[in-house]
């Protein structure tokens, strides 16, 4: 049952930010609508947030992590099942990582 | 549709059951939350009070990535807050189930929002549904599996020491590659600002900014190149409109 304070404090802010998102949004976009601008940016933001998330380790990642984005891809459009296209990835890792050492 | 919104327990119901075939593809990605978890030294309870107050899969795997001991406050709220900020429009979009709502209804129901509930809910709506309790029925009802998930996962990270490097952990990265592949819309709408988004990253990254500054920079440079290129093709359809008018 172990709980840290800094842990604890990490984990309510995340929560705190999290609910702001989900409730504070539709109470303001209900009564304010943004500058256009601003609108079009949070259409932009998911694809643009993730690509900033995965090409800096896929970059400095070798010819596995590369084989694994692939394999990604491919099942992910061949099936559209998040779960299946998670786990052809990691398998193609595995795969390559067996086959090049 | 605004006058016929009701909120029954039959919605709840109905909403919680229409989420059921969506378990099957959140368990791996429930699990790599829980492993990596315990991987980043998060003991288990911990793992599971993250997982039912915060319930936002794609913010809590980006958090953990970060993750450091002592905890890193500010970086997991603000990872929480930019991957969490794309639910802002959700809620507005829904609102005309939720401006009928009131109470604990209106913002218990915004608390379970996720995007497969936000989804559903949407296509729910363009069929004529005026049940609003069939978006909290599919919020709770993959929250109920959720939590469980992570702690699985967390359980079988610590009987199985994975060493780093392991192949397991190419999971987070597939998460959101998987992620992108279900977002691309194109690439007249998408590749200029995706491509922005993520050499930015990479040079803020290779330039040694802290997390999470390289993440934020490539965000908002990739989103605001979208942004202008979606505005400047809308003024010149309408400049073309005009002309032809």
């Amino acid at each position: 049952m172990e709980i840290r304070a800094d842990v604890l404090l990490a984990i309510l802010g995340m929560a705190a930010v999290s609910y702001a998102c989900r409730a504070g949004g539709y109470a303001i976009l209900r009564s304010v609508r943004p500058p256009e601008f601003v609108e079009a940016m949070l259409r932009h933001l998911p694809g643009a947030l993730f690509m900033a998330y995965a090409t800096p380790p896929l970059v400095a990642g070798s010819v596995p992590a590369w084989i694994g984005a692939a394999a990604v891809v491919g099942v992910q459009l061949a099936t559209r099942n998040l779960g299946l296209a998670i786990c052809a990835g990691v398998a193609a890792v595995w795969g390559a990582q067996a086959a090049l050492w | 549709m605004s006058g016929g919104v009701v909120f029954t327990r039959a919605g709840v119901w109905r909403g919680a059951v229409a989420s059921l075939p969506l378990w099957l593809g959140m368990v791996p990605f429930g699990l790599v939350i829980g492993v990596l978890a315990d991987a980043k030294g998060l003991s288990f309870t911990e793992t599971v009070l993250m997982s039912a107050l915060v319930y936002a899969g794609a913010a809590q795997l980006l958090a953990l990535e970060l993750w450091t001991d002592p905890a890193p406050v500010m970086a997991a709220i603000v990872a929480a807050g930019v991957v969490n900020l794309r639910m802002a429009p959700q809620g507005a979009a829904l609102a005309g189930w939720l401006d009928r709502l009131r109470g604990w209804k209106l913002w218990g129901t915004l608390a379970t929002l996720v995007d497969h509930s936000f989804a559903l809910s949407v296509q729910e709506q363009r069929r004529g549904g005026r049940d609003a309790g069939y978006l909290l029925g599919v919020g709770l009802g993959l929250w109920a599996s959720w939590v469980p998930t992570t702690a699985i996962g967390w359980l079988a990270g610590s009987l199985v020491k994975l060493p780093p490097g392991h192949p397991l952990y190419f999971a987070s990265v597939a998460a959101f590659i998987s992620i992108l592949v279900g977002l691309w819309r194109g690439p007249r709408v998408d590749l200029a600002p995706w491509v922005v988004a993520g050499l930015v990253a990479l040079a803020a990254h290779r330039a040694g900014l802290p997390v999470p500054l390289p993440l934020l920079a490539g965000t908002l440079a990739g989103a605001a190149l979208g942004a202008w290129i979606e505005l400047r093709g809308k003024a010149r359809l309408a400049a073309d409109e005009r002309e032809r008018g």
